[in-house]
C-alpha cells in the first residue's frame, strides 16, 4: 500500500533519504508537467520542479500538515515559482519543438497544434492552470480545487470559460487557414 | 417536439460531454435526446460542439505527447545530493550540541558530587565552588585567565566546569597549545555566573600543560 506524502515527508525530515527519494518519484513528473504547460518552457519547468524540492527540503518551509495536503503545498509554491518566471516575461517557444517530431503530432495539423499550444500559453493564469490540471492533468474536481485552493464551482467555471476562449482561438485559426474543420483522429 | 432546452443550460452540458474525450460521433449518440434535439436546430450550439470535440482532441494530443515527461535523471541525482550533504550537516549540528550538553551535565554532575563530598570531609561547610576574589589571581592552581574577559563582581560565585576541548578552542581561551596537541584535552573551566568563561587550564598532565 501507497504510504501518504505527509508520512514520507515526516520520514524524509527525520533524515530518510529514501522517504525524500519515493516522494521525489511520485510528485516530481506531475510538477515537471504543471510548470511545462504553465510556462512553455522545458528549462524553466527543470528549474520549477527542482526549486519545489529545494523548498521541501529547507528547514524553514511553511508547510503546515493543519492547513492542507503536502501535494497542494508543492504545487501552490510551483505556482509562485511559474508567476516569477512569466513575470520576468521570458516564455519560450521550446514546447512546439519538444513536440515535433512525434508521429501523433501528424495526426492533428501542426499549426492547429501549435496554435493550441500558444493560446493555452496567452490564457489568463487561473483559466491556464485549470485546463492544465483538469484537461491535461486529468483531475478530477475536487482534486484540481485542492491544488488550486478554490471552491470546486469555481474550477468548473473557470475551465469552461477558458475552453470557451481556446476554442474561439483555434477557430479564428482554422478559418485564417480556411480549413472549416480540421482533420481530427480520436483513438478512443 | 418543442425544443425546450436554451442555450444557457445546453453548453455546460455540451463542454462536459466533449471533454470525455470518446470519438465524436460515438459522443453524440449518447447526448441526451434533449441535448441532440437542442443541437439540431441551434446552429451556435452546434458550433460550439464541434469546437469542443476539437479541442478536446487537441488537448488528449498534448496530453499524450507529455506523458513521459519528467526531469532529466541529472536533476534527480542532484537534489538527491543535496538532501545527503544536508541530512550529513544537520547531523553532524545536532550531535555537537549533545555533546556539549552531555559536557555540561556531565560537569555539573562531577560538580554536585564534589560538593556533597567536601561538605561530608570538611567541618564548615562553604557554599560558593570557587569564590570572585580569586580572579585577581587566575593563575593560582595552574589557571591561566581568559583574555577580553569581562571582569567578576566583587563576590559572583564562580564554577570549574571539567571540559574536553579542541586545541584550537584552547587557543582561543589563551592557552599556549603545543602543536603536537591533535586531539581534545580534558581542561577546567571556571565560569562566571554570567556563564562566560574566566580562567582555563589543561588538565592532563601529558598534554604538556606545565609548560605555560
Amino acid at each position: 500500500m501507497q504510504r501518504p506524502d505527509e508520512e514520507l515527508y515526516r520520514l524524509m525530515k527525520e533524515g530518510e533519504s529514501s522517504a525524500f527519494a519515493e516522494l521525489y518519484d511520485r510528485r516530481e513528473p506531475g510538477l515537471y508537467r504543471y510548470a511545462l504547460h504553465m510556462t512553455g518552457s522545458v528549462t524553466a519547468a527543470q528549474e520549477i520542479a527542482h526549486d519545489v524540492f529545494l523548498q521541501l527540503m529547507s528547514a524553514t518551509n511553511r508547510f503546515d500538515a493543519g492547513r492542507g495536503s503536502l501535494e497542494g503545498w508543492m504545487y501552490g509554491v510551483a505556482r509562485n515559482l511559474v508567476r516569477v518566471f512569466r513575470r520576468k516575461g521570458s516564455v519560450e517557444a521550446a514546447v512546439d519543438q519538444v513536440f515535433h517530431d512525434d508521429i501523433l503530432g501528424e495526426l492533428i495539423d501542426s499549426e492547429t497544434m501549435a496554435a493550441l499550444h500558444t493560446a493555452i500559453r496567452e490564457l489568463p493564469d487561473h483559466y491556464r492552470e485549470a485546463v492544465v490540471l483538469c484537461d491535461l492533468e486529468e483531475r478530477n474536481y475536487d482534486e484540481a480545487a485542492r491544488l488550486m485552493g478554490c471552491p470546486l464551482g469555481t474550477v468548473r467555471s473557470r475551465l469552461h470559460r477558458a475552453r470557451g476562449l481556446l476554442a474561439a482561438k483555434l477557430k479564428r485559426v482554422r478559418q485564417g487557414q480556411g480549413i472549416r474543420r480540421p482533420e481530427l483522429s480520436f483513438t478512443g | 417536439m418543442k425544443n425546450v432546452m436554451n442555450c444557457r443550460v445546453a453548453v455546460p452540458k455540451l463542454v462536459e460531454c466533449a471533454r470525455r474525450a470518446q470519438p465524436q460521433e460515438q459522443m453524440r449518440a449518447r447526448l441526451q435526446p434533449e441535448l441532440k434535439r437542442h443541437l439540431d436546430v441551434c446552429a451556435d450550439c452546434q458550433e460550439r460542439w464541434d469546437a469542443e470535440c476539437s479541442l478536446t482532441a487537441g488537448l488528449r494530443l498534448m496530453r499524450i505527447q507529455a506523458s513521459a515527461g519528467r526531469a532529466p535523471l541529472a536533476v534527480r541525482s542532484a537534489v538527491m545530493q543535496g538532501f545527503a550533504v544536508q541530512e550529513f550537516v544537520a547531523r553532524r549540528r545536532k550531535s555537537a550540541s549533545h555533546r556539549w550538553l552531555w559536557s555540561v551535565a556531565a560537569a555539573a554532575v562531577l560538580l554536585i558530587s564534589a560538593v556533597a563530598a567536601r561538605d561530608r570531609l570538611l567541618p564548615v561547610p562553604s557554599a560558593p565552588v570557587y569564590l570572585a576574589d580569586d580572579q585577581n589571581e587566575p593563575q593560582q592552581e595552574g589557571f591561566i585567565a581568559v583574555a577580553y574577559a569581562p571582569p567578576l563582581a566583587p563576590g559572583e560565585l564562580v564554577r570549574v566546569i571539567h571540559m574536553e576541548l579542541q586545541p584550537a578552542e584552547l587557543a582561543s581561551l589563551g592557552v599556549n597549545v603545543d602543536p603536537s596537541w591533535t586531539t581534545e584535552l580534558p581542561a577546567d573551566v571556571l565560569v562566571g555566573q554570567d556563564g562566560f568563561p574566566r580562567a582555563v587550564r589543561v588538565s592532563d598532565e601529558n598534554s604538556g600543560a606545565g609548560d605555560y
